[in-house]
Parts: structure tokens; sequence; C-alpha cells
């Protein structure tokens, strides 16, 4: 990440849900737009296809639903974790508001980063800021 | 400021199509758990959760709040039943049906054009009502598995560990270390195996033998006595360790010296007794428990009204434990005699195995059979009655599932197809799947199919389960049905043989990727032996253990008793009565000749019914009609016999009352 | 009563409707069995999957001439009741009519209400109103 203002990033997003893939996706673009930011988004529609996804791309970030059939988006991201090179990867975690409870579990999985469905953009935004662009955090520089 | 989406913008399309095919997995789940309360299918709750957690998020984003308010209270509902925070009761289920109807029905005012649809109260309100006194404190369980992966289970794999514990199920680790290219092939099977085997906790990250492959370790509920070294070989595992053995204490390792005392101990199981019975004596047996029921009621009864009186508080105390004391007795001596009638399902999954293999060299098909669940036990009665329908699914699932070889190849299949066939008790229930990896079905062409031939017609909405179609009798006839999968062909008739059994069968299918049959039958059987009669134009059932004879009469057979007209039946004189103008029934024209008489009895009156003819003896299996349907009260039910057709049951008791009834008002006349 | 969809559907030539939510299915079974004793609105009894249920007769129900049902008939089975309506054809989901529903004509207590449209009534079902009460 030595430009980050330039540099084309990659984003994995993992839902089992068609709509809810499109609707992250405008996220991601508005965010982008904003911040005169590329980004190229993959789409997985679960967890066998994110893991098949992953070793491919060097990806900057990985949204991920957390209800999905088979491989859950939790067990995901056990897995994301416990591979070294991606050990440092940012992950969100993105379930529908249940409670604290389910940001407390994505969090005890290992995700970076918690939105409940339906979100809004700022809160969007922000999160991704945070987890995107370090150099303009402030424990960052 | 918000990038959402307004409702009715464009994602409301996507939206109904996505929320009618949750809202249908949904249903298809609930189905299938039906009557399966107390220890439901994990992965059923999991896959209904999943589905209205869905649906609350796909709402939610669309912004439809009514929606997603509604599907979060049943979603709620949900994660406590699957956390075992309210008791898998039948009142939680039916709570869970209500809760989907009012779902699909703001969904359908979705699709009717209204912009933000909502109940009027919250649904956790009615949900709540119906479910006072379900929930209970889960008690939590000390762990057992490996600290590394206890401290990465989520709350729900903990408490399915903690469940596995409570139903002394035994606990495994089966580790995979798969190649890369083909990883998620091999976690599919595994994970499928798994499931089939046991129950699936979760999959957890494993450590790789090479950084280039990727390994897994599955957490593995499984019933005790499983063979979790086969398991491993058909998971394809690097290796498989017990956490914990189910049931019964792990055995010592072979290696150890087996010293007199162990074998003293082990004795008694290898000679554990097993007697021949013939199927009469415990048939007898069980008709012997079912009085016995009935004279306890009787007996409860009376001595309440006895005792209702009493002045001897101790008498009475003592004469009501006891009776409490009998009570529980023979409540347990029913099930225990039927349980006689038991014997493992193996008897049936063998023969079909062996026909299974015949039709697979007959089609030019390679395949194997796989059955998991052999020791299941089923009702002797049943297993035999089974069979048939069953044959029937199998040489289906060759026929019309399992390609060709070459063509398994040119799909990018493995050359041997594959069927796999589950037994697993479920309640009350045994449940037989049978899955193929074969070609499936698509239920579009099923349902374009069925409007096409007129099965449906234009304007009736598609079904909940288009699969049901094939089942329809008209289906089967459907020439072209073949020209997709040919699965109509003769399904009816296997419908038919499960419903007069008390069973039902579903089907699920990817279309490529295979299809599962899924039949249901209650684990012992009560068949009622019947005679049925045709009066009428109708088909009258009487039990068999009341009728006494059927003979054919001639009019000079008759005398007047008192008034009225009697038949002599050996030594006692019976009144004799039409059964057609008994029950308002139009009379048979042009009667010339003998007719069929048939002597019925309930233990303390008989008599003689003249019909239009007796069709033969059945066993079958009674539908009770409910008491709101009007009709005459001799008619207790319906039940199909052989052929399709439906046999009103007839109430001996009340029809001996009738007859005895217009004998009086004859001679008060 | 809520005012939530309908299903719509024809029998004796006219059309009726009831709650979409009390609808479970509509089911062809093989055919119906005349049931002695019930009177002229049942139609008999019919197996669905299994379950023996009363089968009401909607045209007969409304007073107009019974059905005679063939085989395969089709009928629409309900939640919360143990019987299931004989119609001749589905028309399909519709929303609720408001504000143009009148009470029904005298004498035909199985309807909740009766909406004119253009070309005929649409006459709304009380599917709670058959049953045992108040029948021989």
């Amino acid at each position: 990440m030595t430009n980050p203002a330039r540099t084309r990033r990659h984003v994995l997003v993992v839902d089992d849900s068609g709509p809810a893939r499109m609707l992250i996706r405008q996220a991601l673009d508005g965010w982008a737009r904003g911040n005169g930011e590329r980004l190229e988004v993959v789409e997985a529609e679960n967890g066998f296809e994110a893991l098949r996804e992953l070793p491919r791309t060097p990806f900057d970030l990985v949204l991920t639903d957390v209800n999905m059939p088979t491989l859950s988006g939790l067990e995901l991201i056990r897995m994301i974790r416990a591979r070294p090179e991606q050990r440092g990867l940012p992950v969100v975690a993105i379930s529908t508001e249940r409670d604290a409870e389910d940001a407390a579990r994505a969090r005890a999985a290992g995700a970076d980063g918690y939105l409940g469905k339906p979100f809004d953009a700022e809160t969007f935004d922000r999160l991704l800021d945070e987890l995107l662009l370090p150099s303009r955090a402030p424990e960052a520089s | 400021m918000s990038r959402r989406q307004a409702p009715g913008g464009p994602f409301s399309k996507e939206f109904l199509a996505e929320a009618e095919m949750l809202l249908e997995e949904a249903v298809t789940c609930i189905d299938g758990l039906d009557g399966e309360s107390d220890d439901p299918n994990p992965s059923k709750v999991n896959a209904l959760f999943r589905a209205v957690h869905s649906l609350k998020g796909v709402a939610g984003m669309v912004g439809l709040t009514g929606i997603a308010e509604a599907a979060h209270d049943l979603e709620t509902l949900l994660d406590d039943v699957r956390m075992g925070r309210v008791v898998p009761s039948s009142a939680a289920f039916s709570a869970i049906r209500g809760g989907l109807t009012a779902l699909s029905s703001l969904v359908g005012r979705v699709a009717a054009g209204e912009e933000a649809p909502s109940l009027g109260e919250r649904l956790r309100l009615r949900l709540d009502a119906t479910l006072v006194g379900a929930r209970r404190e889960p008690v939590p369980e000390a762990s057992v598995l490996p600290p590394d992966l206890d401290a990465s289970l989520s709350d729900y794999e903990r408490h399915r560990v903690g469940e596995a514990a409570r139903r002394a199920k035994g606990l495994v680790l089966v580790d995979l270390d798969l190649d890369f290219d083909s990883f998620d092939t091999g976690l599919r099977t595994a994970m499928a195996e798994s499931s089939a085997a046991g129950e699936l906790i979760g999959t957890f990250p494993g450590t790789a033998s090479d950084p280039s492959r990727m390994a897994f370790r599955l957490l593995v509920a499984l019933p005790p006595d499983t063979d979790t070294a086969a398991l491993g070989e058909r998971c394809g595992a690097r290796q498989v360790s017990v956490v914990r053995g189910g049931g019964r204490p792990v055995p010592p390792p072979a290696s150890a010296n087996p010293t007199a005392e162990t074998a003293a101990e082990a004795a008694p199981q290898v000679a554990k007794g097993v007697v021949r019975v013939p199927l009469e004596k415990v048939a007898a047996l069980v008709d012997l428990a079912g009085d016995l029921a009935l004279t306890r009621g009787a007996l409860g009864r009376a001595l309440r009204r006895a005792l209702a009186g009493a002045p001897d508080r101790s008498a009475r105390y003592e004469a009501q434990r006891a009776f409490a004391q009998l009570d529980r007795l023979v409540s347990a001596l029913g099930p225990t005699a039927l349980s006689l009638r038991l014997v493992p399902v193996e008897t049936l999954t063998s023969r079909l195995g062996r026909a299974f293999v015949r039709t697979a060299a007959a089609l030019g098909k390679e395949a194997d059979f796989v059955v998991h669940g052999v020791e299941t036990e089923i009702d002797k009665v049943l297993a035999d009655e089974l069979a048939d329908p069953l044959l029937h699914i199998v040489r289906n699932a060759l026929d019309h599932g399992v390609e060709s070889p070459d063509a398994r190849l040119a799909a990018g299949k493995p050359r041997r197809g594959r069927v796999a066939l589950t037994v697993a008790p479920r309640g009350r229930e045994v449940v037989l799947t049978f899955s193929d990896d074969g070609r499936g079905i698509d239920r579009d062409a099923i349902v374009r199919k069925a409007r096409e031939t007129g099965l449906l017609s234009s304007k009736e909405p598609e079904p909940r389960d288009p699969f049901s179609l094939l089942f329809r009798p008209g289906f089967s006839t459907a020439e072209a049905v073949t020209e997709f999968s040919g699965r109509g062909v003769g399904l009816d008739v296997v419908a038919e043989a499960l419903a007069r059994l008390g069973g039902r069968v579903r089907v699920r299918s990817t279309p490529g990727s295979g299809t599962t049959f899924e039949v249901a039958v209650p684990m012992t059987l009560v068949l009622l032996e019947s005679l049925v009669v045709r009066v009428g134009g109708l088909r009258l059932a009487l039990p068999g253990e009341n009728v006494v004879r059927t003979l054919q009469a001639r009019p000079d057979d008759t005398e007047l008793v008192g008034g009225t007209p009697c038949l002599r039946d050996g030594d006692r004189a019976v009144p004799l009565a039409r059964l057609d103008s008994l029950l308002g029934l139009a009379p048979r024209a042009g009667r010339i000749g003998p007719e069929s008489v048939v002597v019925a009895e309930d233990g303390e009156r008989a008599a003689a019914f003249v019909v239009d003819s007796v069709e033969g003896v059945w066993d079958l299996l009674v539908k009770p009609l409910a008491d709101s349907v009007p009709r005459l009260r001799e008619i207790s039910g319906a039940a199909e016999v052989p052929g399709g057709e439906v046999a009103l049951a007839l109430d001996p008791g009340a029809l001996l009352a009738r007859v005895y009834a217009s004998a009086q008002a004859g001679r008060a006349a | 009563m809520t005012a939530g969809d309908l299903l719509a559907f024809r029998a004796g030539g006219e059309r009726f409707a009831v709650p979409l939510d009390r609808v479970r299915e509509a089911a062809r079974p093989r055919r119906i069995t005349p049931l002695p004793g019930a009177p002229a609105s049942w139609s008999g009894v019919a197996l669905v999957r299994g379950e023996a249920l009363g089968i009401v007769d909607v045209a007969a129900a409304a007073g107009l001439p019974p059905s005679t049902p063939g085989p395969l008939p089709l009928v629409v089975v309900l939640y919360g009741c143990n019987h299931a309506l004989l119609v001749d054809s589905i028309d399909g989901v519709e929303p609720f009519p408001t504000g143009r529903m009148v009470p029904p004509p005298p004498g035909r207590e199985a309807l909740t209400g009766v909406v004119s449209e253009e070309g005929g009534f649409l006459s709304l079902l009380d599917v709670d109103h058959f049953g045992a009460r108040g029948e021989p």
C-alpha cells in the first residue's frame, strides 16, 4: 500500500443473497466515488467460493454475511484468521441487526468490523475509512 | 443522504422473488419438522432460522420495515428454539407456522402493490401469547473439547455440544487435509457424510501439512456405536479423533489383555437373549393391551363415582393410589407390546440394496447404494408394506436420476453415481431419505408441464411445493414427462401406498446435482382389520372385531319378534335392519332373491344388517373425521381402500344403538 | 377481521373469496365421498394428504344449485378448521376490496359480505361459519 490514493483496491463481498450483494456493491461504489478510490469488487455466493477466491487475489477487505447455509460467515472468518498470509486482512461481518451479542460473536470469531443490515451510508463510509485509509486515521499518522 | 432504495423501487421485483423463495424454503423446513418435537433436526431448524433471518435482511434493505419487524420477531423465536431456550413443542411449531403465514400475507401485499404493509400489532405479542410456559433455561455442560477449539466455539455450537452430551451422543473431530484445486468438493463431501452420519456441529480451520493445501476440522456429534473409522474413510479424512464416546463408555483398546472380570461383564451382552415370537402372538398381546386400556378407562370412571361419597378417607386414598399405579402400568404396556413388533430396518434396506444392484445392471448404470441408520427400528408389518413403494423410489432414482457413465463424465461428475439412503427416527416417525447425485428435476418444467396438461389451471397459483405435483394422479399419465425426468411415472402409486400407511413423501431437487425423496411413516402402524361393504353406492367399513359373520338371507329367513323383523343367528334372534334406510341412503333398485347380510355386535348387543354387497376384508388405516363436520354420528372416519377408493368407517356402537332405538320406536308405535 | 389479501375463486358461476392467510393449499383429492346425514351445503369427505376433511360445497352453501364434482375435484384447504371448500376454479390472489361491501342477502349466513364489481358480485365467505354448530 505505497500509494493508497491511486492503487486499485480489491474487495471480496460474500453473501448468499443476490440483492444484498448488489446493495453492498452500491455502497462500495458510493464510498469509492466520495474518496477518489478505485475498487475492484469480487463477489462470492458462499463460503466455499470465498475460500477459493481468497488466495487468488491480494484482497484489501472482505465483507461477509454472517448467516449463510452450509458454511457460515463466522466459520469463514475462522478460516481466514487461521491462514498466516490472511491474518492482517480486514474482515467486516454483515448481519441483520439483532443485538450487541451478534456483533460480539462476529468479533470473537475474528471480524474487525460489524455492520447491521440495513446500514446507512454514513456508518458504512466511516467503517471503510477506518479499515482502508489507515494513513488518515489519527492513530496511524 | 442514504443510498437505500425506496420501497417499490427497482428492487421490489428482486425483493419479491427473493422473499417468496425464502418463505417457501421456510415452509418446507417447518413441514419437515412437523411432529418432530423434543429433538428437532438442528439443520432444519437452522435452515428455517436462516431463511427468516435472510427475509428480515432483504426486507430491511429495501426499507420494508413492517416485514423486517415481523421477521425479526419470528427470528427471535426461532433463535430461542435452536438455542434451547424454548421447548420445541407442537405449540412452538404452530406458533412458527402462524408467524410464517403472517409473513407470507405481508409479502403478498407487497406483490399486490401495497407500499409498506405491516401487521396491526407486533408479531412478538401474538407469538408470546401461544408460548406461555414453553421457555426454559438451558443447562450449560462442562466442556470436553481441546481448549483452542473450545475457545472458538460460537454460542450455538456450544449449545449443540451440550445437547449432544445430554443425548448421550459421541463427539468426534474429523481432520481434512485437502488439495487446493479440489478442496471444496472434498469439504462438501465430508460435510455431507458427517451430516448423514450424525450432526455436523461446526467447521473449523485445521493445520495443513503444506501451505498450498487446505485443512479443515469438522466437529461432529454421532449416535452411539457409529463406526468412526468408516466415517473417516467416507469423509476422506486424514484422521478422526474421538473426543467423547457416546452412550456406554468407550471399550478398552484391543491390545489390552481381557481379564476374567471384563470377560464376565461382556458375557451378558453377547448372550443378550433373543426370542423368536410369531407375529400373531405379538398381535394378540397388542390387542389385549388395547382392551386393558379400555377397561382401565371404565374402571376409572366407576371408581370416581363410587369414591365420590365414600366416608373412609384412607380407603379412598388407597384406592386412588392403586388406580394411579395401574394407570401408569397400563399406559406403559401398550407401547411396550407394540415395540415387540419392531425390527431393525436392515431387513428392508438389504432387500432394497439387492434390487438396486439388479436394476443398475439391467439399466447399464454404475452406481453405489449407501445406507445409513440400518439399526433404526421399524414395525415389522410396516416394513413389509413399505417394500413396494420404496423399491419404486430406488428404481426411479436409478432409471431417471443417475445418468449413464458417459453422461456423468461429460457433466464433470464421477463415473459412478451414488444413491444414499438415510434412515432415522424422528419423534414417532421413521424418516427414510433417498438422495441421488443424478441429473435432478427442474421445478419450472414440472409446473409448466402441469399447466400444459391442465393439471394446474392457468389461474391456479403455483403450489408451495411444485414437486408435490409429481405425485398427483394426472401427472403420471402426462406422456412428455419422461422428456425431462420421467419422475412422474407411477409416483402417484407411491404416494397412495404411503398415504394408506399414514405416511407421506416429499421431493427436493437441484437440477444437475441430484434429487432427494424423503419418506416419513409412523414408527408403529395401527391398521384396523375391516370388513368393507357396499351400500347405496357407498363403501362402508366395519371393524373386523365387531363382525360376527356374513351370510346370504332370503325374505323367509326373517321372523317378527315383538313387531320387529329379526334374523335367527344360532340360538338367538337379532334385529334385522336395512343399512341403506338406516343411513338414509337410496335403496338398491330391483332387489330379488337372497341378500347379503352382515351380523355385527359390540359386546352387549348384536344386529343383522342388509347390505348391497360384501367387498372384502382389508387392513385399513382409519382417519378420524372431526366432530365439526356434520354427519350421522354412526360415521366415525374415512379410510382409503386398495384401488384408491374411500370407505367411510362405521362406529358399531352407534350403529347398534340406532337399530335398537328404532326397534323400540317400532314396538311403541 | 384484518383487511388482508383474498384468494378469489369461482363456484356455481359466481365469484367468492376467503382471506388468503386462512388458505393452506389448493388440492385435488381423488374424489369426494358423500357423507350420509350431512346438510346439502356439504359435498362429503375427502382424504387430503392422509387427512379426512369435510368438503363444503361453496355453491350450495351460497344458495346456488349444488355442484356435481367429478374425479380430481379442486378444493381449497384452510388453516384452523377441519374442512375444505369445493370450488370450480381459482381466480388468484386479490387485494381486499375496501369500502364497497354490503351485507349479504337474508338467508345467506355463510357470507360475510358482498362486493359489487364489474360484471357481477364478489361474495366473501365466512370460513368459520361451517361446522357442526347448529347443525343436526
